[in-house]
């Protein structure tokens, strides 16, 4: 009983502390991947802090610790957990929540309800900018979530919001049909007339007055080769663009975080021991 | 020639352009609203936001020109030199 007791004991005890590192490690992976995403951390701060989180993990002590403030030039903050803070006033805005809402609503929107009017609208310049673009040189084609190849576009795409959502439905419902031959949903080809049969919108033979009258047919214009692939990817540029936008919306920055004032370097187990470690690395950094 | 694009009539933003001698021009539009939106959200100082739109524009022009130099060096000299095709 008494070591079944133990064994229990043992087991939570490496299971508590595995699922602490899993934590740890997810945690990390999360926020200096979003800072490094937003380009706030030079690789340096970065290494820094890899290094650091590390350390932690397996319960180096200060030395390391003002090492590793040492290795980032001191740029950084980095908890027990692996929250890392650069310095910049990123942290400091909190989380806009209203403006993270809006910039998914549509491109800047986000910046422009913050009271940034500037660099929304400019940001929405570059956003349907690139969207357009895509659009204009490869029609409506560049935009497909339901096609081949295609789809994988559109997960990119997508990040641009619903005004992407909005196309790919346009082009899925009014200018493709059901090609009653394939059993597939397809752009048409000239000569082909888009006809409802009752049930759905199917791809038919163009009728011989409208051949007569020089009709060519209700296909749009696919785009072809190098420009399709042109055209698509300038959509999804515009995409993950946005989503830039929208992390800048949702985190507001003072901008340049690089230049801001160094800031103590924070690293403990636990809230009574940080501010004695920071003490000590704070003191690392001005030496 | 006679492509979908030449035989049906077009509609902007709905049927594809038909400028495929001319694509890679394209790449001048698209950096630069890349920048626009880019810069928008990283410049400190708006008031030196135009200089940093037009200073990125032309340096990605600047390498894909050096990268495509370099390339066609390879492509047209070097690959030549060291694999001479037979004839």
């Amino acid at each position: 009983m008494e070591a079944q007791t133990r064994g229990v004991l043992l087991w939570g005890e490496l299971g508590g502390e595995l699922l602490d590192q899993v934590c740890y490690g997810l945690h990390f992976l999360v926020f200096s991947g979003a800072s490094l995403l937003l380009n706030r951390v030079g690789t340096r701060s970065f290494v820094a802090t890899v290094c650091a989180w590390a350390g932690v993990s397996m319960g180096e002590g200060e030395e390391f610790l003002r090492f590793c403030s040492h290795l980032g030039g001191g740029r950084f903050q980095v908890d027990r957990m692996g929250a890392m803070n650069t310095g910049s006033d990123r942290h400091d805005g909190g989380v806009n929540a209203v403006a993270g809402i809006c910039a998914v609503l549509i491109p800047g929107l986000g910046h422009m309800v913050s009271g940034r009017m500037h660099r929304g609208v400019l940001a929405m310049v570059g956003v349907f900018g690139l969207f357009g673009l895509g659009l204009f040189v490869g029609g409506i084609d560049a935009v497909d979530s339901k096609s081949g190849s295609d789809r994988f576009w559109f997960i990119g795409q997508a990040m641009v919001g619903p005004i992407a959502f909005g196309v790919d439905y346009v082009h899925q419902n009014h200018y493709k049909a059901f090609d009653m031959n394939t059993g597939v949903n397809r752009t048409g080809n000239p000569g082909e007339a888009r006809v409802n049969n009752g049930s759905r919108w199917v791809w038919d033979a163009l009728p011989a007055e409208r051949v007569a009258a020089g009709d060519l047919g209700d296909a749009n214009v696919p785009g072809l080769g190098r420009l399709n692939e042109i055209a698509m990817l300038s959509c999804t540029l515009a995409g993950m663009l946005n989503l830039i936008i929208f992390l800048d919306a949702l985190l507001p920055t003072g901008y340049g975080g690089r230049k801001e004032e160094v800031s103590p370097v924070v690293l403990g187990a636990g809230e009574g021991a940080i501010h004695a470690v920071a003490e000590v690395v704070a003191e690392g950094v001005s030496s | 020639m006679n492509t979908l694009a030449s035989t049906l009539a077009y509609t902007p933003f709905i049927d594809a352009l038909s400028i495929h001698e001319q694509w890679y021009l394209l790449i001048v539009p698209m950096v630069l609203f890349v920048a626009i939106g880019y810069k928008a959200v990283r410049v400190s100082d708006m008031g030196g936001y135009w200089k940093n739109v037009f200073v990125f524009v032309v340096q990605v022009l600047g390498v894909m020109a050096v990268l495509a130099v370099g390339f066609t060096i390879v492509v047209t000299v070097l690959v030549p030199m060291l694999a001479p095709m037979p004839g």
